[in-house]
């Protein structure tokens, strides 16, 4: 069982990697930068310097993202009493990596090429290990869980040959495994946090569903449990219009977050909108721990905030490539 | 004792002459923008910012790259305590201009490639190394494994050593006489997982492929670039090694060369780039027309003049436009104190600068503060050292900024200390008591001597309080005259004047029951202290409704004398402190008396414990005087009367880390290249 | 016999009045350290800045010894002859000793958290020095005031 005494170290080294991150300054200067190299100048003056140099061209600026992202996360374990606090976030890669080597195999045996540029070196578990895992369909060696789910993925593939239902199910999967991880470290800010990511998970696969067409039962099937907002109070909520969301939802946490989404125009600028809400408002729910100085929540608020960082960075790069109008962006930058 | 009184400055400028007006401003160095969200087009000096932290970006670059590898001194202590080689403006222009930046940088980001590049390849190998380690024994080619042939292909892998046995059973048996398997049990024992390489007909491969998957085996992809046997692979890794080694070698030989020849030349670029970066962001804040800027600034009224002289020559371009702050701006807090009270600035910054036209609390806190110190660190000896380093370090360096105040500060304080050592009788603890044969001393230190914290505490602590009810009262005094100053009469006599009137009559209770004061004036003092809580009774409760809650405050603030009462019990670490001093020294004294009496050798035994113990006593006991005496200020004192909540002045000026920026070339000094 | 009692409790007083600081201080100089350390593998710049806040917890375990001292220079047994002491003597520089040995080693620990905090503090905002020090030095005044309450009352024995 884990402590808070432990943390002592740990903390004290979160508070001094914060300094590093990029700051809303910054992040200015390289939206106000006229163009992608000049962006890339300014990125130059901050922790992803080293990295810059791997890119093989200008728009290759995923890989430095994500190079310092692994750096981050290869930092931390090292020094974390609780490995858990890496794993909470890593672990979402580990299923993206997972559904990447299913499709890839699947697609192979319809004679199409694999995919393993897709994979990403930030799960907590070696590639090559659950690559190996599925390729011997050894699946007992599967992590987080995965062994119990992968036989029913299969057949449900078998059956109806259609990949959504395939991926609703390592979804719940991830939900649960992550559920667990939550539980396991037993700190009150890990279970807070999860709690929000399943409310934001499940908002985001509400309105992704509505605009799709979905109803009711359907939709509920990809809900998870264990959040904040009641599962019935969600389905409730997908015949109400998205801008009344924040009034139905006011007891929530979550609310005051919707409300300042504002009305949007197109339904795809809501989205946008949303899921620039939801990630402020898992943000917010690991704010409050700054001001405890040993606190474990720390330790998860750091590197969650720094996966909010590589996703502004990414907004801001991105927008220079595309020549996304600097105040659209603006907006959708998250807090951190 | 108040802070300066500014104007605000609006200047309008054609925008022909900016840069060279803004470039006098800044050199004039008293003037802060006032910011304003830029308005007009800004295109052009948006574009000119640009330029400049285009360049900006490539001498961090150059300088993040350089200064890990650069041993050159940068002046290390020198530049701590702000003095750093002057240079002029345009010198440090020509320099910047003459370095050829972009060819440095050029060359350095090829270094960079190359060396990410090196060690890339250097992690490779050595991974591959690994894998060849297993391999070690396997008789073929290994380009069996990796390609195989038209007929015969290769898998290599790892099973858990439980399974091996089992593997090599299954496999032999089904690859008879086609195909042939080599095992690779590891040597450590506690090894979990073992090698197995195979090679096959390509035929069986699937039903090789099932086999494996039933014995747990799991593939390792070898790299493709595997081809010749594993000796032979071995020796060619080796050799790529040792050469890469080299390659980064000489690259970081190289890279140490540049930082030597560069670091210091850049690091004077960065400074002058900074300055005209900061001159550039400011032609950003104000409102821009078609023919002219127009930006305000803040400027210390006394020094309006000087900067109206600085301007004139450009009298035919610009207007200026002189005004009082109005209500709701917030004009910066301009320090003006005088010569001696200005070291002790760097105190005030720490807890909070003062808000514009508030009281500056730096000179009243300054004397106590030394005062304190000196008791504090409470020792002769010690005051001589620390004050006679403070003394060295000033001559030596041309100190500036805060680092010159802190050191004015252990000087004026270490004169205390002595002051107080010799009031107290202590020179490095009882030195001259402890060691006979400087008994010689003992009349003259006795004849100074009035109190002595270690044989008797309770006088110093009688002292050390009452300078506590002192610094009170004059703390409450201060916010009395801030009262009358502002016109709050009413604050004055209820909050100040009632606690004075009551403190001071708790202290005559106190003393009339001791006896310390004639007891027949009893009734008098109980009359005061009386008068005093009536007055808080009544007014107390001013702010709030309803005469029940008004008495309830007013009757609840009595309590608050209890605060009162800590404040002053707070300064018995006066005495705590003082006593630590002269006792640790005593102890260090009686230590080194004891060993000397070592045969031989105990004099210098004595010797070295001696100095190093007082040293040790010196480091614990300096550290705890200035943060004890700056708390007794912070929180005993300013709680009196001061809010801090201002914003500190920064001007537009030459504000450079490496380089101090002059008006003219100093005489005798060497011109940068 | 009962002298010998009465030096005894004495030099107990002053056993536990050493013991129990230095624990304060060495307790309080660990939390911080740690949390220093921390800092400092990211920002070796701050090794001035850590090690004065990582100091500030020592001075419990100075004044424990500063009453250990006084306990048993009290009774003779430094520098000069030891004096008599009867048990009633000794039981009271005991209890006088108290004070040290508890509010010493308390305030110890509490002063190295919240040096740990500001040091932590200092990592983010360097600026903010001044206010990191004033905190940890808050605490300092029990330790401050225990050794006040000691040192009067060892003074109030008399012998």
């Amino acid at each position: 069982m884990p402590t808070p005494e432990r943390y002592g170290y740990a903390t004290a080294r979160i508070r001094a990697m914060e300094r590093r991150f990029v700051d809303q300054g910054v992040l200015q200067r390289m939206l106000d930068a006229e163009d992608l190299s000049s962006a890339l100048k300014v990125l130059g003056e901050t922790a992803y310097a080293p990295w810059l140099a791997e890119m093989k061209n200008e728009r290759d600026f995923d890989r430095p993202i994500s190079s310092e992202m692994f750096h981050c996360y290869e930092e931390v374990r090292q020094f974390v009493p609780d490995p858990e606090m890496g794993q909470l976030l890593r672990i979402t890669y580990d299923f993206h990596n997972i559904k990447v080597i299913l499709k890839s195999m699947l697609r192979h045996r319809r004679g199409q090429s694999r995919r393993w540029d897709l994979l990403t070196n930030l799960a907590s578990r070696e590639t090559d290990d659950l690559l190996a895992a599925m390729e011997s369909e050894d699946y007992r060696l599967l992590p987080y869980g995965l062994s119990g789910v992968m036989e029913e993925c299969l057949s449900v593939w078998e059956q109806t040959q259609d990949i959504v239902e395939v991926e609703k199910r390592l979804d719940a999967q991830l939900f649960r495994a992550l559920g667990e991880l939550a539980k396991a470290t037993a700190f009150p800010g890990v279970l807070r946090w999860f709690r929000a990511r399943v409310d934001a998970e499940n908002i985001r696969n509400l309105l992704r569903l509505r605009r799709a067409g979905e109803e009711g039962v359907k939709i509920s099937e990809f809900l998870h449990e264990g959040g904040n907002v009641s599962l019935e109070r969600l389905v409730d909520l997908g015949s109400e219009p998205v801008e009344s969301w924040s009034r139905v939802l006011h007891y929530a946490d979550v609310a005051p977050y919707l409300a300042e989404m504002g009305e949007q125009g197109s339904s795809e600028a809501m989205l946008v909108m949303l899921e620039k809400a939801l990630d402020d408002y898992i943000s917010g729910m690991l704010a409050p721990f700054s001001y405890t100085p040993f606190a474990p929540e720390n330790v998860l608020r750091f590197l969650w905030s720094k996966e909010i960082e590589t996703k502004n960075v990414r907004i801001v790069l991105v927008s220079k490539t595309s020549g996304l109008d600097r105040d659209m962006v603006r907006k959708v930058l998250r807090r951190v | 004792m108040a802070v300066l009184p500014v104007k605000k400055v609006s200047i309008t400028v054609h925008r022909s002459v900016e840069e060279e007006v803004f470039g006098k401003v800044q050199a004039f160095g008293r003037c802060e923008v006032v910011p304003l969200v830029s308005q007009g087009d800004v295109s052009h000096a948006a574009a000119r910012l640009a330029e400049v932290d285009d360049t900006l970006a490539d001498v961090r670059f150059a300088l993040r790259f350089l200064e890990p590898h650069f041993s050159g001194g940068g002046g290390g202590l020198a530049l701590l305590f702000g003095d750093k080689p002057q240079v002029t403006l345009p010198g440090l222009a020509q320099m910047s201009h003459n370095l050829g930046l972009p060819r440095i940088v050029q060359d350095l980001r090829e270094k960079e490639r190359r060396l990410n590049e090196i060690r890339t390849e250097k992690s490779l190998g050595v991974s591959v190394q690994n894998v060849l380690q297993h391999l070690e024994g396997f008789p073929y080619p290994l380009v069996l494994l990796t390609e195989g042939t038209a007929r015969v292909q290769g898998i290599f892998g790892t099973v858990a050593c439980g399974n091996m046995d089992e593997a090599k059973r299954l496999l032999s048996s089904a690859l008879q006489p086609m195909g042939e398997i080599f095992p690779f049990i590891p040597k450590d024992p506690k090894e979990k997982e073992g090698h197995i390489a195979l090679i096959f007909p390509r035929e069986q491969y699937r039903s090789v492929e099932e086999l494996l998957a039933g014995v747990g085996f799991s593939r390792t992809e070898l790299p493709g670039v595997l081809g010749d046997t594993v000796e032979e692979e071995q020796r060619r890794f080796s050799a790529r090694a040792v050469e890469l080694a080299a390659q980064e070698e000489a690259l970081i030989s190289a890279t140490r060369d540049l930082a030597a020849r560069w670091v210091p030349d850049l690091r004077h670029t960065l400074d002058y780039l900074s300055v005209v970066r900061d001159r550039r962001s400011t032609l950003l804040q104000g409102m821009r027309t078609e023919q002219v800027l127009m930006i305000s600034l803040w400027c210390p009224a006394p020094e309006v003049p000087r900067l109206q002289k600085v301007l004139e020559p450009f009298s035919q371009e610009i207007d200026v436009a002189l005004a009082d702050p109005e209500e709701g701006e917030t004009p910066p807090t301009v320090f003006q104190n005088s010569l001696w009270a200005g070291p002790f600035e760097p105190l005030t910054k720490l807890f909070g600068v003062p808000e514009y036209g508030a009281i500056d609390p730096t000179a009243l806190m300054a004397p106590f503060f030394v005062l304190f110190f000196g008791m504090c660190f409470g020792d002769g000896g010690y005051g001589i050292i620390t004050g006679g380093i403070a003394f060295y370090l000033f001559k030596k360096y041309r100190m500036t900024g805060d680092a010159r105040g802190y050191v004015l500060m252990i000087m004026a304080g270490s004169v205390s200390t002595i002051l107080y050592g010799a009031l107290t009788g202590s020179w490095f603890g009882d030195m001259i008591d402890a060691f006979p044969f400087l008994h010689v001393f003992q009349p003259l230190k006795n004849s100074v001597t009035i109190m002595d914290p270690v044989k008797d505490p309770m006088t110093v602590l009688k002292v050390s309080l009452a300078l506590g009810v002192v610094q009170i009262f004059f703390g409450l005094f201060v916010a009395l005259y801030d009262n009358v100053r502002k016109g709050s009469y009413m604050a004055a006599f209820s909050d100040q004047g009632g606690w004075l009137v009551f403190l001071t009559g708790l202290i005559l209770l106190g003393g009339g029951a001791s006896g310390a004061l004639p007891a027949e004036g009893m009734a008098i003092y109980q009359g005061v202290a009386a008068l005093g809580a009536l007055i808080l009774f009544l007014t107390q409760g001013r702010e709030k409704e309803g005469i029940f809650r008004k008495a309830l405050s007013g009757a609840l603030s009595i309590y608050s004398v209890s605060s009162y009462l800590g404040d002053v019990l707070s300064y018995s670490r006066l005495l705590a402190l003082g006593m630590a001093s002269a006792a640790v020294g005593m102890i260090v004294n009686m230590l080194a008396g004891l060993i000397s009496d070592v045969p031989y050798v105990g004099w210098l035994l004595g010797a070295v414990l001696f100095v190093g113990g007082h040293l040790f006593s010196i480091a614990v006991n300096v550290l705890g005087a200035f943060i004890h005496s700056l708390r007794l200020q912070y929180v005993e004192f300013f709680s009196k009367f001061y809010g801090a909540g201002g914003r500190i002045f920064s001007p537009l000026r030459y504000d450079t880390k490496f380089v101090a920026i002059v008006d003219r070339e100093p005489e005798g000094a060497q011109i940068i290249s | 016999m009962e002298q010998i009692t009465g030096t005894m409790l004495a030099v107990l007083g002053a056993a536990l009045a050493a013991g129990w600081s230095a624990s304060g201080s060495a307790i309080g100089i660990g939390i911080a350290g740690e949390s220093g350390a921390g800092v400092m593998t990211e920002d070796p710049g701050k090794f001035g800045l850590v090690l004065l806040l990582q100091a500030l917890p020592g001075t419990q375990g100075i004044y424990g010894l500063l009453t250990a001292f006084f306990a048993i220079m009290k009774v003779g047994l430094l520098g000069g002859e030891p004096v008599a002491v009867s048990l009633w003597q000794g039981l009271g520089i005991l209890f006088a000793c108290l004070p040290v040995a508890i509010g010493e080693y308390t305030s110890g620990i509490a002063q190295g958290k919240t040096s740990a905090a500001s040091i932590q503090m200092i990592a983010k905002r360097p600026e903010e020095m001044g206010k990191a020090i004033i905190m940890p030095a808050m605490v300092e005044t029990y330790a401050v005031l225990s050794l006040l309450m000691s040192i009067i009352l060892l003074n109030s024995i008399k012998i």
